[in-house]
């Protein structure tokens, strides 16, 4: 389970999260909602470990980690596909089966991009590129910034269900957004605007 | 572990649109301006050519480590990389060493054409390889931490280099002293102290990094 004890961060006066308490049990998909400078990214970077906070602490209490996928590209822009998340699994220090791969192509409908370099893909297929990251490596808590900005309705579907498919394998997503939620399935959904109430 | 990022790097120094043939072509542009800037006697001048040689290094030094995180920034896999459960010392040292043996091909193949120039043995080559691999440590390893000290400011492309120049003054002076001595055949005068600096700030450099590094990156 993952557990957020009195998380505080702020950016030098300007307090963004303070004392924040969170827990997440495996098995749940959490959105995080808030307007553009809320603070959702911030927070989401400090549970993915990549921004240092304040005071507090967070524990994963689990075997596989976590996956960070921010809102950015997060590609290597002269790699394929599949160079890009062989670079990416040595990061995380994990292989990925060729077969799965092929099929995480052919859900995510970019099997016809395969060969090509990432950085002559449009916005909305690299935002399937990032899942396609999420399918192929092992994590037990998936953090992902603005998911559904530059889908179609057809990637929104797709996303959701794959969401679905990680949920039913006991996985756990915590996603952020500014949009409104209508479109997408979760189990709880937090506004960042309660991680800057004292509690 | 380390083998598998340091292949990565490779990897992406390869695929990298240009990367090693802008650095190549940048280091042999600027020992095309020492052949232009001074006069034909001194071209071949050892103390002209150490000094020159050393300044190449450094400048080929900035734009190496700039390359090489831009090709991270540019489309924004820093996020990915960095929050990995992977230790940042991992990843430190697959980018120095990596970055060192770029930096070698371009010595040697500048070292390379001042040899066949000037007429000079094949012998030395195994000493130059020694100083270019020591030397690389210390310009790499600082040069990586003043890129990411300065990285989060507007001018980072102007205060990195003048930042740099200054604190490897000391390896660019006693690297030139070791390389005049390799190439002349004869152990010039401070030969070992020269050796024992360049020693030091590789070995502080790195050490700074190892400590350093993780934090600057998430700063």
């Amino acid at each position: 389970m993952l557990q957020v004890i009195n998380l505080s961060k702020s950016f030098s006066q300007t307090s963004i999260l303070k004392n924040v308490h969170f827990e997440l049990e495996l098995g749940k998909i959490c959105v995080i909602v808030g307007n553009n400078g809320s603070g959702k990214t911030t927070f989401l970077k400090c549970l993915s470990g990549l921004m240092n906070y304040d005071s507090g602490s967070i524990n994963y209490n689990c075997l596989n980690g976590h996956l960070f996928l921010s809102d950015k590209l997060n590609i290597f822009g002269d790699l394929t596909i599949e160079e890009n998340l062989k670079v990416v699994s040595t990061y995380h220090n994990q292989n990925y089966d060729q077969t799965f791969f092929n099929d995480s192509l052919k859900t995510l409908n970019i099997e016809q991009f395969k060969d090509l370099p990432l950085k002559f893909l449009s916005r909305g297929n690299l935002q399937r590129n990032k899942l396609c990251i999420a399918m192929n490596l092992n994590w037990d808590y998936l953090l992902i910034d603005e998911p559904f900005s530059n889908l179609d309705r057809e990637g929104i579907k797709i996303f959701n269900n794959i969401f679905e498919d990680f949920k039913s394998k006991n996985k756990s997503i915590i996603y952020s957004t500014h949009q409104n939620t209508e479109q997408s399935s979760f189990d709880s959904i937090i506004s960042v605007e309660d991680f800057k109430e004292e509690e | 572990m380390i083998f598998k990022l340091i292949k990565n790097e490779f990897f992406l120094e390869r695929k990298s649109s240009f990367n090693l043939l802008y650095i190549t072509f940048f280091a042999i542009a600027c020992f095309m301006f020492l052949l232009f800037s001074f006069p034909l006697s001194k071209i071949f001048d050892t103390t002209v050519f150490t000094g020159f040689f050393w300044i190449i290094i450094s400048l080929s030094t900035i734009k190496l480590i700039e390359n090489s995180f831009a090709r991270e920034k540019d489309y924004n896999i820093y996020d990915l990389i960095y929050s990995t459960p992977i230790d940042l010392t991992g990843i430190y040292f697959a980018k120095l060493l990596s970055l060192n043996f770029i930096l070698v091909g371009v010595q040697l193949i500048i070292f390379l054409s001042y040899m066949i120039l000037s007429d000079l043995s094949f012998e030395i080559l195994f000493n130059l390889l020694l100083l270019s691999i020591v030397t690389n440590f210390g310009l790499l390893s600082f040069g990586i931490l003043i890129f990411l000290i300065t990285n989060t400011n507007t001018s980072k492309s102007f205060l990195f280099p003048v930042i740099f120049f200054p604190l490897i003054i000391p390896v660019l002076i006693n690297a030139s002293n070791i390389l005049f001595g390799i190439i002349i055949g004869e152990i010039s005068s401070l030969y070992i102290e020269s050796w024992m600096i360049l020693l030091t700030f590789g070995l502080i450099g790195i050490l700074l990094g190892i400590n350093l590094f993780g934090k600057l990156i998430k700063q």
